[in-house]
């Protein structure tokens, strides 16, 4: 497998690659290279063939993590985000996704900000970054916008991002200890052929106050499932109230993919199944207040 | 290496077609290139070998305009350039017009009148026609009186089975190094066959065996697709005679899943006729097999000779009329993949006996009991006209069912708790050993004065262990350290003949060629004056040297009996393996961590071919799994702990008494495990479904079964 020629240059500064990307004409002209673990394969099959690749695996500035501020540096490995006990303290549901991400040479060199960018409909992390609501720093040559992540993918590998563009940063505001990812694996990929991310809130009374369910490899992007959240809102947390939520998984969903993996109907199944999981250790968790360490999505 | 060059196949992006332009002159015009070869080119070079019998059918080497293709895969053009990444660009530039044909890559919609032909007549006066479509073979099997049994039976269960087509998955795709030194062509090939490899280049380039030298080296896997010779392995070896320059080959892995011969693809339709009391007196049926685009050497010998004759497995049948279709397709052409025929057998025999115990409402186990050939029926004649030498079928099966009353005392439990719990049990033989040739594998025993030695052996291990076995074997017949003793094989020049390693031969094969020559070395050591010690002999006569070949006739047949339990999870259909057990008789063995290597990685593959894996094509003959993003092999994950048990009895076909077993992984824990799941979707009512059984599969049967 051998890429199609391109020459390879490496940043030395944030603001030294926003420029080299402001100068490039599109992602066939000149492709950011984080982590690689997308991009290389893509190369290597000559799905992808930029003639430039800039590698900015030099800027550590943007590898900072401050669990506290729920700042993570676009730059942050899978491994780093897994190695640090705050984050998995602030955020279960993430600890959750990068137990059962890829694998540990993948984690060791991927990053969170490629994976946003890369935009594939499959992948464990955004279902949880859009479940807690996160919203990213973009920048380019002369500015920086925020955009929430919602309003940033958009399809299939088809996300907001410019071509003079860079992720710097994701912002993950502050989340109640109720959340939990639940993933079914693809068996060949190891991809999510579905994920379902769930936060949730409970009031002093026992009911839920607030739900957030976001779902991953059944539609061309990851989404909100708005039905499940709004028939949670305002009840008590119960079997019966749970699993009729859940049901509604399929209302207002995207079109699911099917491919000769899973049908779109099972995609949506399973869906439903793992929403009924994420949602009960997600309320264990908000009932138990406090770090579960030894927690294991099931369906692995 | 200076000098080397590199080499990028050009195949068909299409299934079906007629090449109507063919234009290499601007990929040899670009950076680099030394030339660009098509079939022109091959002119001079002899046709690979085919399966007996039938000519016409085997691989082209390359192709030309006015030739059809007729796989998504075939060689079409050979470029080759100083570096790996120029050749890749320069492919890019070879231009090819293809129109298009209907494709077919199903054996039975292939057989079908009415289904694109993919070959005009091929061969001489009556060999292959065309007239009989993509047919491209036809035997029935028959023994006893099966129409008899039918008449009389109690019951009669059928099924439609499929042991679908898969794919090998070596860790080391293949690849091919060759040149000319010294005028001798040599060629360093990942091969199971290097004295085949020689005598087949000798053949196809007119060219004594003595001028060319093969080296296997270090194989990372063969898993029988690397027996086969190959196309574009070839093409590259006459690019290098063409530009008297060494050029160099080494498989994509995506590559490998087109190009890479494929094993199994059959559709069974059988049935089997059963007294009343649960004596299986007759099977029939037909089986199809797909064999793909191109017959390689093993193609049909794979369902004539292994899969139809070992459909009686360990069972005393009386009668047998089995019609096998060996039916040309749209497809990766099928060779040899572990087991090679025997897992189809005991995969279609093994869910058959299991519905004839749903049928008759024995127990699975009982059922088999019931039918087992005795110990003292030995050498037994099956219907099918094999000898197995010897065997003790009820052993193997009370040996992995010690616990069975706790099994099922545990899937009670479970079942209560509103768990899918299942166990299931397959009982096989595995046919091993054999000898392709009237003259056997050699081996050539040497002793240094120094009292090293060397065990040169004609079988070509290629991760099995052999360094270890065959050291094993001679330390202890010559009386020498294990750490004294150095195994060589894989290398024309340094190794005697043999016909390599695959189908659980080299144990046997090579084994007693070692036993022999050691025997042989011996006896010229006591042209000493006094009993001494090897090493001292060999000192005194200035080093000693025997050759000596494998004396062996007739198949030896290893048994076992593999039993699983397995947990569904009813909400997604996810099936975990709880427990593997897997009881193995292969005769004496010599190293019983050599033997639990070979039933690991043959259960892990076994494992693979019933939950995970399957090749497929879109109704164009386009590959849909072409990459291990699509492709699911098991990874460790899937695959739990493996209690390995065994027992010997020992053959009497040879003097080691051993038997080849490195296929039994795969032939024991597939119907196991189909077995087991299957058992566990009874309260269901599900009959039967095929492999793989992905979640959506067994998902999609409970949840109809329970809305119903």
């Amino acid at each position: 497998m051998y890429p199609a020629e391109f020459s390879y240059l490496r940043a030395g500064s944030v603001s030294e690659a926003l420029d080299a990307l402001a100068d490039g004409e599109s992602d066939d002209d000149l492709k950011i290279l984080a982590g690689g673990q997308s991009l290389l394969p893509m190369m290597k099959l000559r799905l992808a063939t930029p003639s430039v690749l800039l590698d900015i695996g030099g800027l550590t500035s943007l590898a900072a993590v401050d669990p506290e501020a729920g700042r993570v540096g676009a730059l942050a490995t899978y491994r780093s985000l897994q190695r640090d006990a705050r984050l998995a303290g602030r955020f279960p549901a993430m600890a959750d996704a990068l137990s059962v991400l890829a694998d540990p040479q993948v984690r060791a060199r991927g990053t969170i900000g490629g994976a946003i960018a890369h935009g594939d409909p499959a992948a464990d992390l955004p279902a949880v970054l859009l479940a807690l609501d996160a919203t990213l720093t973009v920048a380019r040559s002369g500015g920086s916008r925020t955009v929430a992540l919602d309003d940033f993918l958009r399809g299939v590998f088809d996300t907001d991002l410019a071509d003079d563009e860079l992720i710097t940063e994701v912002v993950i505001p502050p989340a109640a200890a109720g959340q939990a990812y639940e993933k079914f694996e693809q068996s060949a990929s190891h991809l999510p052929l579905a994920g379902v991310c769930a936060a949730v809130e409970v009031g002093a009374a026992g009911a839920i106050t607030g739900a957030r369910v976001a779902v991953t490899g059944v539609a061309g992007r990851v989404f909100r499932a708005r039905a499940v959240e709004a028939a949670l809102v305002g009840q008590e947390p119960v079997d019966a109230v749970l699993d009729g939520a859940a049901a509604q998984v399929r209302d207002g969903a995207p079109r699911p993919l099917e491919d000769i993996h899973a049908s779109g109907s099972f995609r949506l199944h399973l869906a439903e199944v793992l929403a009924q999981r994420a949602l009960r250790r997600a309320l264990m968790r908000a009932g138990e207040s406090s770090l579960q360490v030894s927690v294991t999505p099931s369906g692995g | 290496m200076p000098g080397l060059l590199h080499a990028f196949v050009v195949r068909s992006p299409v299934a079906h077609a007629e090449i109507t332009a063919l234009d290499v002159s601007e990929a040899a015009g670009a950076p680099g290139v030394a030339g660009v070869f098509t079939a022109a080119d091959m002119r001079d070079v002899g046709p690979l070998p085919g399966p007996p019998g039938l000519p016409g059918l085997e691989f082209p080497l390359l192709r030309a305009a006015g030739d059809r293709v007729r796989w998504a895969g075939e060689p079409v053009a050979l470029v080759v350039a100083d570096s790996a990444a120029k050749a890749a660009d320069a492919a890019e530039l070879v231009s090819v017009d293809y129109d298009t044909l209907p494709a077919v890559t199903d054996p039975v919609a292939a057989a079908a009148p009415g289904a694109p032909v993919l070959h005009a007549a091929a061969g001489g006066p009556g060999q292959f026609s065309a007239a009989s479509g993509n047919v491209c073979f036809r035997e029935r099997l028959t023994g006893g009186d099966a129409d008899r049994a039918f008449a009389d039976a109690a019951h009669r269960v059928g099924q439609r089975m499929v042991s679908q087509r898969v794919a090998p998955v070596a860790l080391e795709p293949r690849g091919v190094l060759a040149q000319v030194i010294d005028g001798r062509l040599d060629v360093r090939i990942g091969t199971q066959r290097p004295h085949g490899v020689r005598t087949w280049l000798a053949g196809m380039f007119g060219l004594p065996a003595e001028d060319i030298r093969v080296v296997a080296g270090d194989v990372g896997g063969g898993f029988g697709a690397k027996g086969p010779l190959y196309p574009d392995q070839v093409a590259v070896i006459a690019a290098a005679r063409l530009l008297g320059r060494p050029v160099k080959w080494i498989e994509e892995r995506g590559e490998s899943f087109l190009a890479t011969t494929h094993g199994r693809d059959q559709v069974a339709e059988l049935e089997m006729a059963v007294t009343a009391d649960g004596r299986i007196s007759a099977i029939r049926g037909t089986v199809h097999i797909g064999v793909g685009a191109y017959l390689t050497p093993n193609a049909l010998s794979t369902a004539r000779n292994r899969m139809g004759p070992l459909l009686g497995q360990c069972y005393d049948i009386g009668a047998v009329d089995v019609e096998i279709v060996g039916v040309l397709t749209n497809a990766t052409p099928i060779g040899p993949y572990r087991g090679a025929g025997r897992p189809e057998a005991a995969y279609f025999t093994e869910r058959l006996v299991d519905l004839v115990a749903g049928e008759t409402g024995l127990d699975p186990a009982e059922v088999r009991r019931r039918n087992f050939i005795s110990p003292d029926q030995f050498p037994f004649r099956t219907r099918t006209g094999l000898t197995y030498d010897s065997g003790d079928y009820r052993a193997a099966l009370d040996k992995a069912l010690e616990s069975y009353r706790e099994l099922r005392r545990a899937q009670a439990a479970a079942r209560a708790a509103g768990r899918v719990a299942g166990v299931g049990m397959c009982c096989f033989v595995e046919p091993g050993g054999i000898m392709p040739g009237v003259h056997g594998d050699q081996a050539t025993v040497t002793v240094d004065p120094s009292g090293a030695v060397t065990v040169a052996v004609g079988t070509s291990g290629h991760g099995q262990g052999h360094q270890t076995a065959f050291a094993q074997l001679a330390a202890e017949l010559l009386g020498v350290p294990f750490a004294d003793v150095r195994v060589v094989f894989g290398d024309t020049d340094t190794a005697p003949f043999g016909y390599g390693t695959f189908g659980s031969r080299s144990t046997v094969a090579g084994g007693s060629a070692v036993l022999r020559a050691c025997e042989a070395v011996l006896a010229a050591a006591r042209r000493v004056d006094a009993p001494m010690p090897l090493a001292e002999a060999a000192r005194r006569l200035g080093g000693l040297s025997a050759t000596a070949a494998a004396d062996v006739t007739g198949e030896t047949y290893a048994f076992g009996c593999y039993v699983c339990v397995v947990d569904i999870d009813p909400g997604t259909g996810r099936i975990r393996i709880d427990r593997v057990i897997a009881v193995d008789d292969c005769g004496r063995v010599i190293n019983p961590l050599l033997l639990e290597g070979q039933v690991h990685g043959g259960v892990a593959q076994g494992v693979g071919q019933a939950l995970f894996e399957a090749v497929r094509y879109d109704e164009d003959g386009q590959p849909l799994t072409a990459s291990l993003m699509d492709y699911a092999i098991p990874s460790a994950k899937q695959v739990p702990v493996i209690e390995s048990y065994r027992l010997e009895t020992p053959s009497p076909l040879n003097p080691l008494g051993v038997k080849g077993m490195g296929e039994s992984g795969t032939i024991g824990v597939t119907p196991a495990v189909v077995n087991a799941v299957m058992d566990a979707l009874a309260p269901y009512g599900v009959r039967h479904l095929d492999m793989p059984l992905t979640p959506e599969k067994v998902w999609t049967a409970i949840h109809e079964a329970a809305s119903v």
